[in-house]
């Protein structure tokens, strides 16, 4: 390598440092934006498609089926339709499967409300770094995402958002007390609160705590309903001392249920299973996670190729002004390089300076796209998990 | 012992523009010859003919006795005026985004010279010439005069053996005039000094003169 040469190119590419940002800059999105696009969406698949996999089935409502699989299992913010808490007990009773039910229609502080059981903590594979799982209504175990961003701890309290500021009657924030932080994964369950699904259920309102209700506060009694005027106060908080006043209304079998994680027991329940379910007038719909994820990939890949195809045409547009850009700057720094032949510099030594700033500014290039590019992939899982899980 | 030779030198611009016939030139080191004229009368024009910058139609420029440069290869003459000449600029031709002290080793640079003695050569030129504050300061936020001082410095850093300055004062104050035609004349007391000038006061200096009204044709 010719020193002077490089010595040249370098104090040139570092005099004019907005010009080699910028010629860097487009050639490194020239390059990185393809490059990330791929390993985005393998990493993404890679990430996505192993929580599919442990995922052997789904009920819900009829209805979209991709809609159920990106909700079920990314917890994507989705209106679906429920079905009733009946038909997770049919499936435990017919001995078919392993049923986990999921409410999914509440959020806090930005987070989805993962309503269930303490099953899913096993399903999942989720362990504890700090604090236990929930032990009564209204407590919650807070993902390693939602710990972290909003620095909470076993003993805080969370608020579930209010759906419906203008709703007298609608639900309340329930203020729910942190028992445990989970262990990050790099999944959905990072970004969740997770509840018992009683405790969803009193987020929708479907229970209630209060004051004893009696004397002037009783307005009417009616069979197994008793009426109270306005004053009798609404608990928004479980404690140990009003526990004992929370109590729920209704039907439990008609209490609602957004998915069901299935597990059958073996090959021949879940063609059971899925032959129960294949009844398009039935009001639920059983999927397979998997085939839906690949449905899904399947389409991103279309859409990868062709956008592939116009950024190639991007790319070679791109590679052209940059080569453009290069001409002309030479061009325009004739005299330079007359004053170097004056004083007797070597041709061969001009060209390789000429040559030394390209690849200055390649390298520079390609180190800033290597640089976006290992960025993109390092984020890959938590940027598709927050893509899948936006409304 | 440098010396340069001339001879039989004819050369005309393309379109029937002005031209020049010289019979003879010789130079030895010690030598300083002034070439004088009105402007656009042709100096310019000869100093890029004894330099190679230019090739005649006929006769030939001889540095050392060696080949004429018109018939050297077009590598071996840039390799000749990097290694044997100091060349002043009459328009400065410095790279602005190069610093002062980069610009005066810029040449050195290119053949290969030890950069310790070349930066202490410098170094001492950019004093004796009054640019040193300036060591460090990019070339392009130089004033006029600075920047004359600086073409005059670099092409003295390699100790040259032969020196072509085109109007290497006239940007400068009659003060810097003096110290710049000191410090050439006294780079020419070792090699051939051709200093192209308007200026009868520096023409005066040097033992030698040529007029431009004898050469041109």
């Amino acid at each position: 390598m010719n020193t002077p040469s490089l010595h040249l190119a370098l104090r040139y590419v570092a005099r004019h440092r907005l010009q080699t940002w910028l010629l860097a800059g487009a050639l490194a999105l020239m390059l990185a934006v393809p490059l990330s696009l791929r390993l985005f969406l393998r990493a993404a698949e890679t990430g996505l498609r192993a929580r599919a996999e442990r995922t052997p089935l789904v009920l819900g409502a009829r209805g979209s089926s991709l809609d159920l699989m990106l909700a079920a299992l990314y917890f994507k913010r989705q209106a679906l339709p429920p079905l009733g808490m009946d038909a997770v007990e049919r499936l435990r009773t017919d001995g078919l499967a392993n049923a986990i039910p999921l409410h999914l229609r509440f959020h806090a502080q930005g987070a989805a409300i993962v309503g269930t059981e303490l099953d899913y903590f096993g399903f999942r594979g989720l362990q504890f770094i700090d604090g236990r799982p929930f032990a009564r209504l209204g407590d919650c175990v807070l993902g390693a995402e939602v710990a972290r961003s909003r620095g909470l701890k076993p003993g805080d309290a969370v608020f579930s958002t209010q759906e419906q500021v203008f709703d007298l009657a609608g639900a309340y924030p329930l203020k729910m007390r942190v028992t445990g932080v989970l262990a990050p994964t790099g999944t959905a369950d990072d970004r969740a609160v997770v509840v018992d699904i009683k405790t969803a259920w009193l987020i929708a309102g479907l229970a209630h705590g209060h004051e004893d209700v009696t004397g002037n506060a009783v307005l009417r009694r009616e069979a197994d309903t008793t009426i109270a005027n306005a004053g009798v106060r609404l608990f928004n908080e479980v404690t140990a001392d009003n526990l004992e006043s929370f109590h729920f209304h209704g039907d439990p079998g008609g209490f609602p249920v957004s998915a069901v994680l299935v597990q059958p027991r073996n090959a021949k329940a879940e063609a059971i299973l899925a032959g129960r379910f294949l009844d398009p007038k039935l009001p639920a719909q059983l999927i397979r996670p998997l085939d839906e994820f690949q449905t899904l990939m399947a389409t991103l890949f279309r859409v990868e190729r062709l956008a592939f195809a116009m950024l190639a045409v991007v790319a070679v547009s791109a590679v052209a002004v940059a080569a453009l850009v290069f001409a002309l700057s030479f061009r325009l720094r004739q005299r330079e390089f007359r004053t170097l032949d004056d004083l007797g510099v070597a041709r061969g030594a001009l060209l390789r300076t000429r040559l030394l700033e390209i690849l200055l500014i390649s390298a520079l290039g390609l180190t800033l796209a290597g640089l976006l590019t290992a960025l993109i992939f390092w984020r890959a899982d938590a940027w598709m998990t927050l893509l899948l899980a936006g409304s | 012992m440098a010396t340069l030779l001339a001879e039989h030198l004819s050369f005309r611009y393309p379109g029937g523009g002005f031209g020049l016939e010289l019979e003879r030139l010789e130079l030895q080191s010690g030598e300083a010859l002034a070439v004088l004229g009105s402007s656009g009368g042709g100096k310019t024009t000869l100093l890029r003919l004894l330099t190679g910058l230019l090739l005649p139609e006929a006769g030939q420029v001889r540095l050392n006795g060696g080949e004429p440069l018109g018939s050297l290869p077009a590598d071996s003459l840039r390799a000749l005026r990097l290694r044997c000449m100091g060349l002043v600029f009459q328009d400065f031709a410095l790279l602005d985004y190069l610093t002062v002290a980069e610009n005066l080793l810029l040449p050195g640079r290119f053949l290969g010279l030890e950069p310790g003695a070349a930066g202490q050569r410098a170094r001492h030129l950019a004093e004796r010439l009054d640019i040193a504050d300036h060591w460090q300061h990019p070339a392009g936020r130089l004033s006029q005069g600075e920047r004359q001082r600086v073409a005059v410095a670099r092409a003295l850093v390699h100790e040259p053996e032969f020196l072509f300055a085109d109007e290497p004062t006239a940007a400068l104050d009659p003060d810097r005039r003096g110290r710049v035609i000191d410090l050439l004349l006294e780079a020419g007391s070792s090699a051939c000094l051709i200093l192209v000038t308007h200026d009868p006061e520096v023409a005066a200096r040097c033992p030698r003169q040529l007029r431009m009204e004898d050469v041109r044709s």
